[in-house]
Parts: C-alpha cells; structure tokens; sequence
C-alpha cells in the first residue's frame, strides 16, 4: 500500500518535471523575439504617445472601459514588447493602444520596452494613486 | 502552432490543479489570508507576491493597478486577450476569484511605478 503511494507520486514527480521542462523549452522559444535589442536612452526619446496616459499616476482610460492603465515603470522587458507586438498584431484588443502600437517598429518597440522596464525613474511619483 | 500551446496550457492547468503544492517555502502562517487561488495557480509563475517572474515574459503584477488586473482577467476569460497559459488559468475563475485576486495582488509590494 505504502509502495504503492510511493510510486504515484513518483509519477506525479515525473509529470511535473516533464512540464517543467517544456515550459522551459517554451519559455526559450517564447524569448527568440528578445533578440532585437532595446535601446532605453532612444527609448526616452520615442515616448512622448506614452506619456499623456502611462506617465501619469493613476490615470484611467476612458474607452472602451474605464479601468487604470497600467504602470510600466520596472516591467519586464520582454513582457512589455509582446504586448505592444500583441497590439500591433491585434492579439490584445485595446482600440487607442492599438493605433499607437501599429504606428512602431520592431525597433520602436524594443527601445521602449527597454526605457520602461529599466528601474530609473525619471519623474517620481509621490501619490500611490491607483489601489 | 496554437495549437500545440493551447494543449500545452491545458497541460499547465493540470498540472498546477491536481499535481503538488508549488509554493511550499512559506509557513502556514504567512500564508493565512492570501487567497488560495493566488498559492494554488497564479504564484507558479508570478510569485506569492507577484514579483517574482519565471519567465522574462512573465509580469510583475504586485503592486499593479488592482482595477487593470480585474479588467487584464476578465479579457483573459472572455478571450480578447489571447495568452495560451493565462487563457486557460482565468477561465476556471469567478468574478469573486477575479476581484479577489486583483486585490490581493495590487495590495503587495510593488517594483512598479508611473514612469513618464
């Protein structure tokens, strides 16, 4: 009885081992698209779309659905870039980020994910704003 | 290709249902008054606090807006966002799990902050 629990999870051991190693190998595949390189320094000077909703603390959008955006600041990198990718590409629906998304480059893109998830933080907030 | 990661999420969501307890470094203790859900399938890949990221392309979301979680959930379970792992993970939640775990997520420590 007892060997027999032991063995089951031996294979539950073995399960979870095998996914995680394709959730690496998946996480390797997923990462083929860091290869282009950010510049955060040009990344500075290509946001000024960002600004007027992301800069500020606590600002909500207002369509389609009133909800706060997001805060960028200290991201990651990668992250940042597949959801711009994914708004480009319309995998994610937001209709203005949308619309901004298409306006950029794959370099763009890789400069301001790199400006953003960079941990310098240029204006600093002094509100916590957005709980 | 999608495919294959859907069936991969549904593998993921398995596994995180029925295999062991991933998270198992805390007590008993600290881990009263977090939402099961958040220790059962979001700290995998988010960390119990939301900052610990497995993977490059996975958020920190501690500390994020709690509003933007619900709505980020939400898309997940209706489909208009499309993430293989997230789609199948926000689709066993209710709206209670979703403002729970929102709250929950956005009350934690946070690396992130309004960059201009």
């Amino acid at each position: 009885m007892i060997q027999e629990k032991g063995k089951i999870l031996d294979m539950k051991l073995q399960k979870v081992l095998s996914v995680l190693v394709i959730l690496l190998l998946f996480g390797v595949e997923s990462m083929h698209a860091v290869a282009q390189d950010g510049n955060a320094e040009a990344g500075a000077q290509k946001n000024a779309m960002c600004q007027g909703c992301h800069g500020i603390p606590g600002f909500r959008t207002a369509y389609p659905t009133v909800y706060t955006v997001p805060k960028l600041g200290g991201q990651n990198a990668l992250y940042l870039a597949n959801a711009l990718r994914a708004y480009k590409s319309g995998g994610r629906t937001h209709p203005g980020m949308r619309a901004i998304a298409s306006a950029l480059s794959d370099q763009d893109i890789a400069d301001l994910a790199a400006y953003y998830s960079e941990n310098k933080k240029i204006i600093v907030s002094t509100e916590k704003g957005t709980e | 290709m999608n495919h294959i990661k859907q069936s991969f999420g549904f593998v993921v969501i398995l596994v995180l249902a029925f295999g062991p307890p991933l998270v198992n470094a805390q007590s008993e203790e600290e881990l009263v008054g977090i939402p099961a859900k958040a220790q059962e399938v979001c700290a995998a890949c988010h960390g119990l606090d939301g900052n610990k990221s497995m993977t490059p392309d996975t958020p920190k979301i501690g500390g994020q807006a709690s509003d933007y979680l619900a709505e980020a959930l939400e898309q997940y379970k209706n489909g208009m966002r499309n993430h293989p792992i997230m789609g199948a993970m926000a689709a066993g939640l209710t709206s209670q799990d979703i403002q729970e775990l929102s709250n929950y997520f956005a009350s934690q420590t946070s690396q992130l902050f309004s960059k201009y």
